[in-house]
């Protein structure tokens, strides 16, 4: 895992290529980011149990694959959007290649910020991707770094 | 006696008081509480010194001891209904007599006839032996007419026996040589009314020791007539002593034969003596001894028979549950038991009757309209055993059935299919040696009387008539039902366990499907992301190499096709039906506004009729109109035609057999390329393609599966004409779905 200064985006993806393809999509992003990949919920709970909130450690928003070995995106989700939790307000992104209709259901009643599915083609991903990037980094606002 | 006494009245005829007892004996009756004499017969006079004892004590009139044995047993009781000798001796100087006693409804009723010779034990002991050693009915029947003659000394003794019908026949006779037979002749229930029956089962012994001898009044005015069901010297019906003097038959004894336990009467011996002839008390007791040994001799041989009856009916059914139970045909597992079938009952010939049976299983002389007209008739009835002597009057008259009787056991699967076995109106004859009335006079009823009219009435009763079913039959017919309905119900569980097994599959082939597709698409994505950087990352590749690009890509896009197809198939297969009101005009008009960049190009034709409103699937009917429509629009050399219409089954002579013709059928016509005969069988076969890849396009060869598959979560079926150079017409039925 890196460190920058540059807002971390975290991703949570399996797949290498995936990944792969994912950083070089956001290679061209009009904000700089700082890419953290976690392959699997276990990686992903375990840098978020361990980044310092108030440091630039502490993801700006986290991309989410659903499909997943061991603890996957839904519980992963689940999780991070618990009653209580200190990662609630985290801003999750679900990017996943399924369109299932109860994948969508499940995500958003369990408080995903938004539900994208992959473009299957490269390019159309990339311009996508680019454009969810914009948004989250330069349109909307962040919730605020303290804790009620 | 009644003045006017006809046949009509014959079974109204009051003949239990008949205010009037048989020469041969005499009768006092007495209230029972005051022992007061309050009726005697006419001839008392010549049984006791005391002429007219009326209002005097019963046991006054008799002298002593005589008087003493009555009053014991009076003072015994006991005597209700149930006659008792209880005197044997002289009453007067010279008269000796029997006095027997009982007691009915409040009277004593006292007879006294002539001592007869005593009929010693021994004579009933081996008449009881050699009854018990018949091994069926008619040697017991044989037995029995030969003893009770042998003890009775009448001229002639038949044993009859009585069919449900209440109908008669003599099985078994012992006659004086000279007599012309009677054996085998039948007669109608109405020869023996009601009442007369009751009485014989009463009272089983029935004397009539001169026919001739003119009946004795009963004296003394009583409010109610003495009821004389219990007596043996009560007078005679007048029709049967006509009867009786048409034949010429002077005295006769009938002997009930009643199964223990029962009160019907299950036969009757009845003696004739062509003279007057008198049947003691000893005589009677004897008779009634052996009678009673028979009946239990009887029962026994009916058990046994019916269990060897029951037994080997048995073993046929086991057999033929066995062999039906060995077919996964029904109809093939009849026609291997059919032997077995055909002998279950007597007298019959055998066959299916079924809408789906082959007519080689018909049974012999029924025509296949015929059997349609037996299945309407028997329909209400499915479900439980029909048997009838008389098929027209029982179920209906049927044209072309060669048959009275009809015996038919149902089966609920094959549906409406009934297993029959039928008999012939039975023909009987009787050869008469001589005329039975030549010798005779014909009283004032005329010659209705007479065995010979009696046979005759019979025989137009039974005209139209087999001989009926034995309950025996029928309870075999019952066993074969449940039987049947047990075969039925194995084949049953076994089609539920290849449903279910079938459904485990079909599930595991879906998910399979599911899970397959979801990670093909993986790869195939990194694979085509990994083609584009390639490109990306070397500009001013070679030609070959571009080119090489390009062919992965369209391999890549086909991949995706295939994937898709298999998600939308096993999509299909899961999605829940929600069936609404569409209007099926709609449907195809986004269908077509979908396809509309196809048909743009392809410069495309499109007609569509007038469709209906329906209840349906939107999803379902969405994806069948899409696959067809562009399969029309794809396999097509010039521009494509296509027509979208509406219409039913019935007028789709193409339709499978499955389809019922009320249904709506929907189809989409091309004038495309057409399919040939020989690849018509495969075209809804999953990722079959007739033709090679680029020549009509690219396609995924799950179209057509799709659209099979959509239409059967209908509940509906597809099927197709073509000829190749003609074009294709698609057509699918949608049965009515319940209102949602």
């Amino acid at each position: 895992m890196t460190r920058t200064a540059n807002p971390t985006v975290l991703v949570v993806e399996d797949s290498d290529d995936d990944f792969y393809a994912f950083e070089r999509a956001c290679s061209r992003s009009p904000v700089p980011i700082a890419l953290v990949r976690a392959r699997d919920g276990f990686e992903a709970r375990k840098y978020l149990g361990s980044a310092d909130h108030a440091s630039s450690q502490w993801p700006v928003l986290v991309f989410l694959d659903l499909n997943m070995p061991g603890i996957d995106g839904r519980a992963l989700l689940q999780e991070i959007k618990a009653e209580g939790s200190d990662s609630k307000r985290l801003r999750v992104v679900v990017y996943t290649t399924s369109d299932s209709p109860t994948d969508v259901e499940f995500c958003y009643s369990n408080y995903a910020n938004a539900f994208h599915t992959k473009p299957r083609d490269f390019r159309e991903m990339r311009a996508d991707l680019n454009e969810i990037l914009a948004y989250w980094l330069t349109k909307a606002d962040e919730p605020p770094g303290d804790l009620p | 006696m009644p003045d006017a006494v006809d046949l009509d009245t014959c079974a109204r005829e009051p003949i239990h008081i008949p205010g009037a007892v048989q020469s041969f004996a005499a009768m006092v009756v007495a209230d029972r509480a005051s022992r007061r004499i309050v009726q005697h017969s006419a001839n008392l006079a010549d049984w006791l010194a005391d002429e007219s004892p009326l209002g005097r004590s019963l046991g006054e009139a008799f002298p002593e001891p005589a008087r003493a044995a009555l009053e014991r047993a009076l003072d015994a009781g006991g005597l209700v209904d149930q006659p008792r000798l209880v005197f044997s001796g002289e009453l007067k100087p010279g008269v000796t007599a029997d006095v027997t006693v009982h007691e009915h409804q409040g009277r004593l009723l006292v007879e006294l006839e002539a001592s007869h010779g005593v009929i010693g034990l021994p004579t009933i002991n081996d008449a009881l032996r050699v009854l018990g050693d018949a091994n069926d009915i008619e040697g017991f029947g044989e037995r029995l007419a030969q003893w009770v003659r042998t003890v009775t000394g009448h001229d002639r003794v038949m044993v009859y026996r009585f069919a449900d019908d209440g109908s008669g026949w003599v099985f078994a006779e012992s006659k004086r040589d000279d007599l012309e037979p009677f054996f085998g002749l039948h007669y109608p229930a109405s020869d023996i009314p009601a009442q007369a029956r009751r009485l014989f089962v009463l009272n089983r012994t029935r004397l009539l020791a001169d026919r001739a001898a003119p009946p004795v009044p009963m004296r003394g005015e009583v409010a109610e007539p003495t009821d004389m069901s219990h007596t043996f010297s009560r007078a005679v019906s007048p029709i049967h002593l006509e009867y009786l003097a048409n034949m010429g038959v002077r005295a006769t004894l009938s002997l009930a034969l009643v199964r223990p336990g029962e009160d019907r009467l299950w036969g009757l011996v009845a003696c004739h003596h062509y003279a007057p002839l008198m049947v003691g008390a000893s005589g009677r007791a004897a008779c009634e001894t052996l009678t009673l040994g028979a009946s239990f001799v009887l029962d026994g041989l009916l058990r046994r028979e019916r269990m060897a009856a029951d037994e080997e009916a048995a073993e046929h059914l086991s057999e033929v549950s066995r062999t039906l139970a060995s077919h996964d045909d029904f109809f093939d597992g009849v026609a291997a038991s059919q032997a077995e079938l055909a002998q279950l009952f007597d007298g019959s010939t055998f066959g299916v009757c079924s809408p789906t049976a082959p007519d080689a299983l018909l049974p012999a002389g029924i025509a296949p309209t015929t059997r349609d007209a037996l299945l309407a008739a028997l329909a209400p009835r499915m479900g439980e055993v029909f048997a009838s002597d008389h098929l027209a009057e029982d179920l209906a008259p049927i044209e072309g059935v060669p048959h009275a009787g009809l015996l038919a056991v149902p089966c609920t699967y094959p549906k409406n299919t009934w297993l029959m076995w039928f008999r012939s109106a039975q023909h009987r004859e009787v050869h008469w040696s001589g005329d039975p009335t030549k010798t005779v006079t014909v009283g004032p009823l005329g010659d209705r009387l007479t065995p010979r009219k009696s046979f005759e009435l019979w025989v137009e009763e039974v005209e139209d008539r087999a001989l009926p079913w034995h309950p025996a039959d029928q309870r075999t017919a019952e066993r074969l039902r449940v039987a049947l309905a047990d075969v039925v119900y194995r084949e049953r569980e076994r089609l539920a366990a290849i449903g279910a097994d079938l459904e485990t599959r079909t599930k595991d082939l879906e998910s399979f499907s599911t899970m397959a597709s979801h990670d093909l698409r993986e790869p195939l994505r990194a694979i085509s992301n990994y083609a584009l950087f390639l490109r990306e990352d070397n500009e001013g590749l070679d030609e070959a190499s571009v080119r090489h690009l390009d062919r992965i890509e369209k391999l890549i896009a086909r991949m995706y096709t295939l994937i898709d197809g298999m998600l939308v198939l096993s999509r299909l297969g899961r999605a829940r039906l929600r069936p609404v009101e569409l209007d099926l005009n709609q449907v195809v008009a986004q269908t077509l506004s979908d396809l509309a960049e196809r048909i743009a190009a392809t410069k495309a034709t499109i007609e569509v009729d007038e469709l209906p409103s329906i209840v349906g699937w939107d999803t379902g009917l969405v994806t069948v109109f899409t696959n067809l429509v562009s399969n029309a629009l794809k396999y097509s050399e010039g521009a494509p035609h296509v027509s979208i219409g509406a219409t039913t089954a019935g007028q789709v002579p193409s339709r499978p057999a499955a389809v019922d013709p009320d249904d709506r059928v929907i189809f989409v016509r091309d004038r495309g390329i057409g399919i040939g005969p020989e690849s018509i069988g495969s075209v809804f076969r999953m990722f079959h393609r007739l033709h090679p890849n680029d020549r009509y396009g690219e396609g995924s060869g799950a179209g057509l599966p799709i659209v099979r598959r959509a239409v059967e979560r209908m509940g509906g079926e597809v099927w197709l004409e073509s000829a190749p150079g003609e074009g294709s017409t698609f057509y699918f039925s949608l049965p009515e779905f319940p209102t949602p």
